[in-house]
């Protein structure tokens, strides 16, 4: 241990101990288009790399990184419309901000129901684009932190027995322990027994933290012994 | 015989540029400023021929004119279709001119401003401006109305060059086009905007049809290669529904049309055009489904042995 020569971290070293520093995919199959986005987020410090076609950014080996994609809508093979779609069906969330020549309004409207954060016609203004683009990626890091939240809630909830699992349920739901007993048909001891159990294994000291705790699981997990 | 034909200057000039001329107005310069024949000439006789053919040379120029109405017409209906497709072409270097400089902006504003990062947005502005104008040249030269050139081409540039011209309108349409190009064709004598006008018209007909073909099955293949007759020849084929039976007859006449909205003179343009390239054109149906069409047109060497062989006029 060496106190006196010990490292003083920056702010941003600190930052990105925690969490790595956001990357900008770009797609769009005009490379002039695409190196214009590229340099404009670099004079910004923002990272990002760019791809000809959703299949290059498919193929590729892209680190999972916070941040966003800037998709052009229209592309050889695969569409940016058709890319976010089937993003979705495979369970991948990602902050996406289309950028098209010709945005018609049917296309605007499939795109943000899809869960666009911004729909942008070219040529765009600088500053247009880089507040849609620190906007994704500040709905992206939302996510992420949720999905962290929600991964750590599961990991604990998954040490529960299924009677643990059920008491915290019906706890959650505001069911008293004497109706809980009757519920579970066990002694009233038995489910506050349990009910020390959650609260300690789920590491928390409040029955309101328990409630948030629980409202983070995934959804089937929230209905396995709902009644 | 001693036979000779004395004309004035401007008649003979008039005669030999075939170009009309008021035959009544040098009838009267002719009566009276010439002789038959020069001064101590004794000539035994004097035939003089005049013919008149104003009205055929005439009647030629007003054809060629009403031709080239024709094509243009054609040309301007077929950069109607696509208009959609050209501003979004138009518009990919404007937008990386106009991201560029303000980058470029970005980099001067900073305290320290970055130079070598401005000098080398700025080349990029000048190269995509550069093909913003190219692009306007290209759609310039197929919306102007002009006389048609006789140069040599290279006919697989002027195949590509109509590639690129339709990359975007393909690409919005779903449709992939294949292309296998011979290489080393030998050279063609024509006129390339109107060579264009024909491969951009078969290959809009195509795409056309295929509007109701599944988005995976809208295929388009091109070839380009010599034939038996050592003639250039272009060959299209789409996967769409083909050419129905009972309009294969008709399908080069002018004013025949089934889409809503067209004119009918698109295939009856590239037939003359081809024609007039002293090559021909013909419609079929592909074997394994859509349409087929063929072109082809005789080549520099081929034009000028069989103008070799054809007998002097003079």
């Amino acid at each position: 241990m060496n106190i006196v020569t010990g490292h003083v971290f920056s702010a941003k070293e600190t930052r990105s101990r925690l969490e790595p520093e956001p990357l900008v995919l770009v797609v769009d199959d005009d490379e002039a288009v695409r190196l214009s986005i590229c340099e404009l987020l670099d004079s910004v410090g923002i990272d990002s790399e760019g791809f000809a076609s959703t299949q290059a950014l498919m193929d590729a080996d892209v680190l999972d990184r916070p941040g966003c994609m800037i998709l052009d809508v229209r592309m050889p093979g695969v569409s940016g419309l058709d890319f976010q779609a089937s993003l979705a069906a495979n369970g991948i969330s990602a902050s996406i901000v289309f950028l098209t020549g010709h945005g018609d309004i049917p296309m605007t409207v499939q795109a943000m129901k899809a869960g666009a954060v911004e729909f942008l016609t070219k040529p765009v203004r600088d500053q247009t684009l880089l507040d849609a683009v620190n906007r994704a990626i500040g709905i992206d890091k939302g996510k992420r932190a949720e999905r962290r939240t929600a991964d750590a809630s599961r990991a604990l909830y998954e040490t529960l027995t299924p009677r643990e699992r059920q008491v915290m349920e019906a706890v959650v739901r505001g069911a008293l322990s004497k109706q809980i007993a009757f519920e579970l048909n066990i002694s009233e001891i038995t489910v506050k027994l349990h009910r020390s159990n959650v609260m300690r294994k789920m590491k928390t000291p409040f029955l309101t933290h328990l409630v948030r705790v629980w409202q983070s699981l995934p959804e089937d997990i929230r209905h396995e012994y709902s009644s | 015989m001693n036979t000779r034909l004395r004309i004035s200057f401007g008649f003979e000039e008039a005669v030999t540029a075939r170009k009309p001329c008021n035959f009544r107005e040098l009838h009267e310069k002719f009566r009276l400023n010439h002789r038959f024949h020069l001064a101590g000439e004794r000539p035994s006789t004097t035939i003089l021929v005049m013919i008149d053919n104003t009205a055929r040379l005439e009647a030629e120029a007003k054809l060629r004119k009403i031709e080239a109405d024709f094509s243009h017409a054609a040309r301007l209906s077929t950069l109607g279709e696509m208009t959609t497709s050209i501003a979004h072409e138009i518009k990919q270097p404007l937008s990386a001119i106009l991201m560029n400089a303000q980058t470029s902006l970005r980099y001067l504003r900073k305290a320290e401003p970055n130079l070598e990062k401005v000098e080398q947005l700025t080349s990029r502005i000048v190269e995509s401006a550069q093909r913003a104008n190219d692009i306007v040249v290209r759609i310039q030269d197929m919306a102007g109305k002009r006389a048609p050139a006789n140069s040599s081409l290279e006919f697989n540039d002027v195949v590509q060059q109509c590639l690129a011209f339709l990359h975007h309108e393909s690409d919005d349409k779903h449709v992939t086009i294949k292309a296998a190009l011979q290489p080393n064709l030998p050279a063609i004598r024509g006129d390339r905007i109107q060579l264009q006008q024909v491969i951009v018209n078969l290959i809009v007909n195509s795409i056309q049809a295929m509007k109701s073909a599944p988005e995976t099955q809208r295929e388009i293949h091109i070839e380009t290669s010599l034939d038996q007759s050592n003639h250039v020849s272009f060959s299209i084929r789409d996967t769409g529904i083909g050419i129905p039976i009972e309009h294969m007859e008709q399908i080069f006449d002018g004013f025949f049309t089934t889409k809503e909205g067209g004119l009918g003179i698109g295939l009856a343009i590239c037939q003359s055009i081809i024609n007039t390239h002293g090559g021909n054109i013909t419609a079929a149906n592909h074997p394994d489904g859509g349409a087929l069409f063929r072109f082809s047109i005789p080549t520099i060497s081929e034009v000028a042995s069989s103008k070799f062989q054809t007998p002097a006029i003079d």
